[in-house]
């Protein structure tokens, strides 16, 4: 993938190739207006390309866009090739990134992009069940949405198939069950509250100033969202079944179709039921476990020289299975303020010849962990430290608290300063609990069918 | 400031991560990012950021109201590898319990050496294994896009000397009298690091004498302990209670 491209700024020679070079990778927002395409970098530089035409500037701005969009993204073979540079290229970038012909030499870059778009890149695999995910939600919607218009017909229709009147009779739109149908409301709009987090969540984000609203969507409202909606989509879905399998039929009086849909909404009963223990499942085979572990976890201690009488004494159970069939959603006000009072240090310069040399350090950074002022991934490797107060900042004499320290995972491949805390647990929408909801729905359409 | 004393927002605080749980118990939290190796370093450079940054807190900690003297390293998948080696290669050369206590979640904890030579010997098993070797870039070992054969070789640095740079890297190297209480968190189906990786560091822990607690619950996968999820729980549990241990030694 061409990662340079010729630096508008600059004087060009003939071979068009002498003038400097934008390393894309730095690169945050592609705007155009008219002929102009605005390149938007994190150290808040800008580069204009003119063209001659506007729909040459729309056209390349639109090609630009998708390289900056694709450099944005983690790919595994992004780091294992070396860097092409055009040829020709002479030039240093203007920014703070590395020269081209270093990139070239040394494949062992470690790019000031790599710490701004670090919550993208590492959760792109999420971000990638997510879109299935999405889709899967947006199918369901779909089918729920016709279901919801062609129900009536549907019932009247099987009703016609399983009477045995004559044909030739006209029959008359069968009302729709208030209670079901407010039930498939419901349903329908939690997932569509669902499927639009889910898009947002996925949706590309051209300017890192947004990614504030991006984590805020996926830690917060996507976390809150599926989790919850799992949980009502099941009570739903539960409800729907209780209703189908025991309401009593209004009319026509009880027929042999009747009685057959009343045992597919009791078969959809018991499997909603086995999706239940399924979902419990890998809980229960955990307790054995957690009945353990205070005892394991006195041996280690005492076996450390840790161990003290009163440690573990207040401490509630090891595993609570009712909160894990809830899940209870970080709240987005907690995760509003890890981000808020963070601290963010540099702990450690960029290494070799990445980046800024000789940039003095920005130390006590507070913000949104590094979210709204790009340019300083560029000055090292961050920490992030919470729970301490403010004070420290002033001299303030305070008593020293013990320190725990979060190694982020994905670091063979990706790496990123909040995900060793799991502040971002998106992996809750995995494939599995998608499955569930297919199942789910899928007992819900025969539910409906038996009502 | 409490960051759970949130009582004036609309929403009830039910975290679900390990930071609340840490700053309950009254720790500071330190998040650090390092070098990735999808910039292109390699498993040593990581280590060696891990390295600075324990010889930061140890350093500049009190400046920034951190004890230096009641440190837990914790991290998952290769944060859990490279928190567990620095804590080692750390105590290790200080002879001392710098590190007090390390958190390791599905991470890639045992003899390198060993588990690459598995994976190198490998024969294909099953018809899905044998189409995904005839795909361009294939291994017999890939699973969901991963393919731990292929980040051994990438950590260890491609050219270098492939069995030196494993074996450094592999946290049983390194473990001896002065290793840390260590907690393991590893599902028996983890599809990134076979069990094979806590039956190594067991061994070597259980013969250098120090102590170890492992979690191994079944029916999950890589990165299992999300959510409210059993394993999420049951480390929570074994964390917090190191946590108060460690804080309530005198050291």
């Amino acid at each position: 993938m061409q990662h340079y491209y010729p630096d508008d700024k600059k004087d060009r020679g003939p071979d068009g190739m002498k003038g400097g070079h934008i390393d894309l990778r730095l690169c945050a927002l592609v705007l155009v207006a008219g002929k102009v395409v605005t390149l938007h970098l994190h150290d808040k530089t800008k580069y204009r390309l003119r063209f001659g035409q506007n729909s040459e500037a729309a056209h390349w701005k639109n090609e630009l866009y998708h390289v900056v969009k694709g450099l944005h993204v983690y790919r595994p073979t992004h780091a294992a090739s070396p860097r092409p540079s055009p040829a020709g290229s002479v030039s240093n970038t203007p920014t703070s990134g590395k020269r081209p012909d270093s990139a070239q030499k040394n494949q062992n870059s470690f790019s000031p992009m790599q710490g701004a778009l670090l919550p993208l890149g590492t959760r792109c695999h999420c971000e990638i069940i997510q879109s299935l995910h999405g889709l899967s939600i947006a199918a369901m919607y779909l089918f729920a949405s016709k279901l919801m218009t062609s129900a009536p017909k549907d019932v009247s229709d099987s009703e016609s198939a399983y009477s045995d009147s004559e044909p030739s009779e006209p029959s008359e739109p069968e009302p729709t069950d208030p209670a079901g149908l407010l039930l498939l409301r419901v349903w329908c709009g939690c997932s569509l509250f669902a499927l639009f987090c889910s898009l947002l969540a996925v949706a590309p984000v051209p300017t890192l100033d947004l990614w504030f609203f991006k984590i805020f969507v996926l830690s917060g409202v996507l976390h809150a969202t599926v989790l919850t909606l799992v949980t009502l989509l099941a009570v739903t879905t539960g409800a729907g079944l209780l209703i189908a399998a025991f309401s009593s039929p209004k009319s026509p009086p009880r027929t042999k179709g009747v009685g057959t849909r009343r045992r597919l909404g009791l078969a959809a009963l018991v499997a909603y039921v086995a999706c239940a223990a399924l979902l419990a499942l890998p809980a229960l085979v955990a307790v054995p476990l957690a009945v353990q572990l205070p005892a394991d976890l006195t041996s280690f201690l005492a076996a450390a020289g840790l161990a003290q009488p009163d440690t573990l004494a207040e401490m509630p159970p090891p595993l609570d299975l009712a909160t894990y069939m809830v899940d209870p959603p970080c709240a987005l006000a907690n995760v509003w303020e890890y981000y808020q009072h963070t601290k963010e240090i540099v702990y450690k310069p960029v290494p070799s010849s990445v980046g800024t040399q000789g940039q003095p350090p920005i130390e006590d950074w507070s913000g949104f962990g590094g979210l709204t002022n790009e340019s300083r991934s560029t000055a090292g490797l961050r920490l992030a430290i919470f729970g301490v107060d403010d004070g420290l900042k002033k001299g303030a004499e305070q008593s020293l608290k013990p320190v725990l320290i979060s190694l982020p995972g994905g670091g063979w491949y990706r790496g990123s300063l909040y995900d060793g805390l799991q502040v971002k647990n998106l992996q809750l929408t995995d494939k599995t609990r998608c499955m569930l909801l297919a199942i789910f729905f899928v007992g819900y359409h025969v539910s409906l069918g038996a009502t | 400031m409490n960051l759970l004393a949130c009582r004036s927002c609309f929403f009830p605080c039910l975290p679900q991560c390990y930071l609340p749980a840490a700053l309950e118990e009254g720790w500071a939290v330190v998040a650090a990012e390092y070098r990735s190796g999808s910039a292109g370093w390699h498993g040593r450079d990581m280590v060696e950021d891990a390295l600075d940054l324990l010889t930061w807190v140890l350093k500049e900690g009190p400046r920034k109201g951190l004890n230096p003297r009641k440190v837990v390293v914790m991290g998952g998948s290769a944060g859990a590898h490279i928190g567990l080696l620095a804590s080692l290669v750390a105590n290790n050369a200080a002879k001392d319990k710098v590190v007090k206590g390390v958190v390791a979640r599905y991470g890639a904890i045992g003899n390198l050496t060993a588990a690459y030579a598995e994976h190198a010997s490998r024969v294909p098993r099953g018809l899905g294994e044998l189409l995904s070797t005839l795909q361009p870039g294939g291994s017999s070992t890939r699973v969901r896009g991963w393919d731990e054969k292929a980040a051994l070789e990438h950590i260890a640095g491609g050219g270098k000397s492939l069995e030196a740079e494993l074996e450094y890297l592999s946290p049983t190297t390194h473990v001896g009298p002065w290793a840390p209480p260590t907690v393991v968190l590893h599902s028996t189906q983890d599809e990134f690091y076979s069990s094979r990786h806590v039956a190594d560091f067991t061994s070597a822990m259980h013969q250098a004498k120090r102590p170890l607690l492992t979690i191994e619950p079944r029916l999950h996968s890589h990165g299992c302990d999300i959510g409210s999820t059993a394993p999420f729980q049951l480390t929570k549990y074994a964390l917090v209670g190191l946590l108060r241990a460690v804080n309530a030694g005198n050291e």
